[in-house]
């Protein structure tokens, strides 16, 4: 096995901790159990060609996505992203809210305020989660904001994530467990060049524990 | 904190609940106040748990922890955690962490959203009768559909839809080079059989005979009824006209050919005209007008029989 191999592995088993505990935490809200997993994690340079990013994405995220995004600064600074298919989003919602099959019948693809707001809470135990676990890898305190959620078409999430001046992408493949549904997508962290160093040099520090 | 900013907090149209790292509660707004009916100089230094007790709950207090630790923001929304506060009003809640002087306070602001509610569950209303109305109105479509294309009697296709598939049919023969026959049907002695058993027993007559011509023809010919006593079977992709007179010979041949009416036997008996497209004609009025002559030579043969254009 390659080192880049060993990093990204180190990287996902600190991840999967994270989001394991969103996932029971999530499970007690909503009294249902739901499962996250991170089964893959990439590092993305954003300097070369625009399409790189649309190779990473899962193919799963196409046509309209939901996406909850909170910012983070102090000795890290960037900004994460959680990432769905808006479709999928809407059974979760009606799952989470209860919603009779009769009246799921009649749900269609508009999202109200309360929606928007379940996503928002949703996105908050997630990224948080995310986040929260890499800065105290790190062991520093971060200044976040709370998530803004919005409705993007594919294409114009690509673009908007790119032209933000962050020149890493970190790439986290997340999978969501909830009933008889299964909703697959991607949590992307935009981070400056000093803050992915000083997650490496975390991870590097891990390797060398466990590998002498 | 001093009276200035408490004075604006209390100006703030949501709530605001200061609670220390104990969770006990340093301020409690003048919103809170009116929300809960709960003065701030009963609350103060009690546990928020034991004045909002649906606040406590396992996540709640994992939450807190994990402000403490992470210092990040936390968001519970009203859909997800019902009744937070009071019975008759939702609201989110946000929940910041604030530092001062070593000290930690958790800042809580409750936002109502409860006209959001009462919004949404307008517009579910209105869409689950817009859902219902449509359903209606699918199974009244069908019934017009139904009632503008098939007789109400037989249930075979009435003269709309004949003309409609008929035009088609020409056309596919036209392209394909195929053979069309047109069978042209009437019921021998049919005024007289109304005038003596009436038209209850009429009625039941055309019914047999629609039944008679579905069971004795293929699903791909099209039967329907012209008017009256009359029906026209239309018989595409056939080779040659040899053919459609099989078709008629067991169509006359039918076992079936009578009812019984209180009790009574009436026989049935038809005279059936045959015109072939393309040799009698190329446009289905020319073959309903030819296969109609040869129905009447066969009516003048003594009926029962059928005859084929000449």
């Amino acid at each position: 096995m390659d080192n880049k191999q060993i990093r990204y592995d180190i990287l996902k088993e600190l991840f999967n901790v994270s989001v394991g505990q969103a996932a029971s935490m999530l499970s007690e809200v909503v009294k249902k159990t739901i499962l996250l997993d991170v089964p893959k994690i990439e590092i993305i340079k954003s300097d070369k060609e625009l399409c790189e990013l649309q190779t990473h994405l899962p193919a799963v995220l196409d046509g309209t996505l939901m996406i909850s995004s909170i910012t983070f600064q102090e000795q890290l600074t960037g900004e994460a992203n959680l990432i769905f298919p808006a479709e999928k989003m809407k059974t979760f919602i009606n799952l989470c809210l209860n919603e009779s099959e009769q009246e799921m019948q009649y749900s269609d693809m508009h999202f109200t305020d309360m929606d928007f707001d379940i996503i928002r809470e949703i996105g908050n135990i997630i990224l948080n989660a995310i986040v929260g676990g890499l800065s105290n890898q790190i062991g520093i305190q971060l200044q976040y904001t709370l998530p803004e959620v919005q409705v993007f078409d594919r294409i114009d999430f690509e673009e908007d994530i790119q032209n933000k001046e962050y020149p890493y992408f970190l790439m986290l493949y997340i999978t969501f467990d909830i009933g008889d549904t299964e909703i697959e997508g991607a949590v992307i962290v935009n981070l400056t060049l000093t803050s992915l160093k000083e997650l490496m040099l975390i991870v590097t520090k891990i390797e060398d524990e466990l590998y002498g | 904190m001093d009276n200035t900013l408490y004075d604006i907090l209390n100006e703030i149209i949501e709530g605001i609940v200061i609670v220390n790292e104990g969770l006990k509660i340093c301020f409690w707004n003048d919103y809170m106040e009116n929300v809960t009916g709960l003065k701030q100089e009963d609350v103060k230094e009690n546990y928020i748990y034991e004045v909002l007790p649906n606040l406590n709950k396992r996540y709640f207090e994992q939450s807190i922890q994990q402000i403490i630790k992470n210092g990040c923001k936390i968001f519970f929304s009203a859909g997800m955690h019902r009744s937070l506060v009071s019975n008759k009003k939702e609201f989110n809640v946000k929940i910041s962490l604030i530092q001062k002087n070593n000290s930690k306070f958790f800042l809580l602001e409750f936002i109502d959203v409860t006209n959001q509610f009462v919004r949404i569950n307008q517009f579910k209303e209105y869409v689950q009768e817009l859902y219902k109305l449509n359903q209606k109105l699918k199974v009244k479509e069908q019934l017009i559909k139904k009632l503008a294309y098939y007789d109400q009697l037989t249930g075979i296709a009435n003269r709309t839809l004949f003309y409609k598939i008929a035009e088609k049919l020409i056309d596919n023969a036209n392209r394909n080079n195929s053979l069309i026959g047109l069978l042209f049907l009437d019921i021998d002695k049919f005024k007289q059989i109304n005038d003596v058993y009436g038209h209850e027993a009429g009625d039941k007559i055309l019914k047999k005979v629609a039944c008679i011509l579905q069971n004795y023809t293929r699903k791909s010919d099209m039967v329907a009824r012209f008017g009256g006593d009359e029906f026209i079977v239309l018989l595409p992709h056939f080779k040659d006209s040899k053919s459609y007179k099989k078709v008629a010979s067991r169509i006359m041949n039918a076992e079936d050919k009578s009812i019984y009416y209180h009790s009574r036997e009436i026989k049935i008996s038809f005279s059936v005209g045959i015109s072939l497209y393309p040799e009698h004609g190329n446009t289905i009025d020319t073959l309903i007008l030819k296969a109609d002559q040869a129905m009447y030579t066969a009516k003048n043969k003594g009926g029962n029989q059928y005859c084929i254009f000449e």
